[in-house]
């Protein structure tokens, strides 16, 4: 996606029909920040040359339902550096999220013992 | 840094606002009272306000979410204005503060002589609701699909990071509507004026936790507009409004901070240098109070806490002394009348420093307007401030 800073940064590892697919986002061949939503340059060297990187592993940090539709939103650290706007589905702040993109909506799920890391 | 100031230097053009005026805003506008109707009044009640007439006017400035397809060479046609100098600003609670800063230039380098700069909406259900989910790409491609129906959500998400990180309360954060609420008994333009305590404020409904109805500014329609000219230009024989400096920064964190650290702290050492005061100097301030966080972050960035301490100052000194803050009502009163909410504070500290502030006035010869603005994606990206004076 050299050069391509557009919706490119929307790739997935586990696209299927109606599935969801692993948050993948751009990365700045310069000097390796990694950014969400993409952006044209890259906002710390300016570099307009860009990678891609998973992104699919966060922590919550905040969340908060929608009282007119019941839509939880959350803000998810990712664990590649940049805090996003998510929707949750059922973690709870402080918890270790695992990303997907589901018909363009960037979802928040708790993840499962086996997904965490051995000191957490 | 990107910024500005006017400094005080002297000079014939020395730049001045001469008047201002709102048409009144309301929750249920009449029939025909559309952007434009609104729009068109508000230009006429600042140019009577400042005694000048519409065929003086040579520049102007907009800031309308509801003007398009028009922009600003359409609404000077229909105003039948000849011009030398148009400006259009799309930022939202960024553009009042925007637009007097380009003003400002556009007099002092004498491009224009008499610059009026308005602002206002009309948006009905629909509109209002298409433009919170098409705000920018960023909205639409990544908020909207969430669910996202307008701001609230992520300023919910700020407001628990400042509530968590001062270990503050919910309540503690009602000082500023019941405060507004109190200054708002006082202005016959504000749609809500009924008093409110911290008790009722708690009792109403939740939006997003921790935020209530009453922390949510309600969509209103109206306009304000103010005359950007030299000094020494009013035919009015009320005092001119000069401008001591202004300071702006944009995109200071890249929508990557927590929000509540804002541009401002940023832009207020220069601000002050330039401006040859102090904040606590200020006899009032307009901050944008789209949210009552928003309107607390600002007052500590731009270093009105003289102690940092946040809560007297929402206590002692907002609530219970009564300091004026945002005399209208603020938006949290008056409601936000689209773009016109970043013009609104400008527009209340000019009838203050001129002495026209009816049922509220205080004594007022130096004032702070803050605009903050365009939620680009989690929180508000352009930051501008001005501080006012009273001429004569």
């Amino acid at each position: 996606m050299s050069g391509e800073p557009g919706r490119s940064g929307v790739a997935g590892t586990s696209a299927e029909p109606g599935g969801s697919l692993d948050l993948r986002i751009p990365e700045c061949e310069g000097c390796g920040l990694a950014v969400w939503p993409p952006r044209l340059l890259c906002p710390r060297c300016h570099c307009d040359r860009w990678g891609e990187r998973e992104a699919a592993h966060g922590t919550l940090e905040e969340a908060c339902e929608l009282e007119s539709s019941g839509v939880t939103f959350g803000t998810v650290r990712l664990d590649a550096g940049p805090v996003v706007v998510v929707r949750c589905e059922g973690a709870q702040p402080g918890d270790g999220v695992h990303l997907t993109l589901e018909d363009g909506a960037l979802t928040a799920r708790r993840r499962s013992g086996s997904e965490l890391p051995d000191n957490s | 840094m990107p910024s500005g100031q006017t400094g005080m230097s002297t000079g014939s053009r020395e730049a001045a606002i001469l008047g201002a005026h709102e048409a009144p805003y309301t929750r249920h506008p009449a029939p025909g009272r559309d952007t434009l109707a609104l729009l068109r009044e508000a230009v006429l009640g600042a140019l009577a306000d400042a005694g000048l007439d519409v065929g003086e006017v040579d520049g102007l400035g907009v800031a309308s979410f509801s003007l398009p397809p028009d922009h600003t060479i359409d609404l000077a046609w229909r105003l039948g204005l000849k011009l030398r100098w148009v400006m259009e600003d799309p930022h939202g609670g960024g553009s009042g503060v925007n637009l007097l800063q380009h003003a400002i230039r556009a007099i002092e380098a004498g491009d224009a002589e008499t610059i009026v700069l308005c602002a206002g909406d009309n948006l009905d259900r629909d509109a209002f609701s298409s433009l919170v989910r098409n705000y920018n790409r960023a909205t639409a491609e990544h908020l909207a699909p969430l669910g996202f129906e307008g701001p609230n959500a992520v300023f919910a998400m700020l407001t628990q990071r400042y509530l968590a990180a001062h270990g503050l309360q919910p309540a503690d954060l009602g000082c500023i509507p019941v405060a507004q609420r109190a200054w708002a008994a006082g202005n016959p333009g504000a749609v809500y004026r009924e008093p409110l305590t911290i008790e009722e404020y708690m009792q109403a409904p939740l939006v997003a936790a921790p935020l209530r109805r009453l922390d949510c500014v309600p969509v209103v329609a109206g306009a304000d507009a103010i005359v950007v000219s030299a000094r020494g230009r009013s035919r009015a024989g009320a005092p001119e409004v000069g401008i001591r400096a202004t300071a702006a920064v944009h995109n200071h964190d890249q929508q990557q901070g927590d929000g509540w650290h804002t541009g401002f702290s940023e832009i207020a050492p220069q601000l002050w240098a330039a401006v040859g005061a102090r904040p606590e100097d200020v006899d009032a301030a307009f901050l944008y109070d789209d949210y009552p966080v928003m309107a607390l972050a600002q007052a500590v960035d731009l270093g009105l806490l003289a102690d940092g301490d946040v809560q007297r100052w929402l206590h002692a000194t907002l609530l219970e002394a009564r300091w004026p803050l945002n005399t209208s009502g603020g938006q949290l009163s008056c409601g936000q009348a689209g773009a016109a909410g970043g013009t609104h504070g400008l527009v209340e500290a000019v009838r203050q420093l001129r002495g026209a502030a009816e049922g509220r006035q205080v004594d007022c010869s130096l004032a702070l307007v803050s605009g903050y603005g365009m939620v680009l994606y989690r929180h508000g990206a352009c930051h501008n401030a001005v501080v006012l004076e009273r001429l004569g």
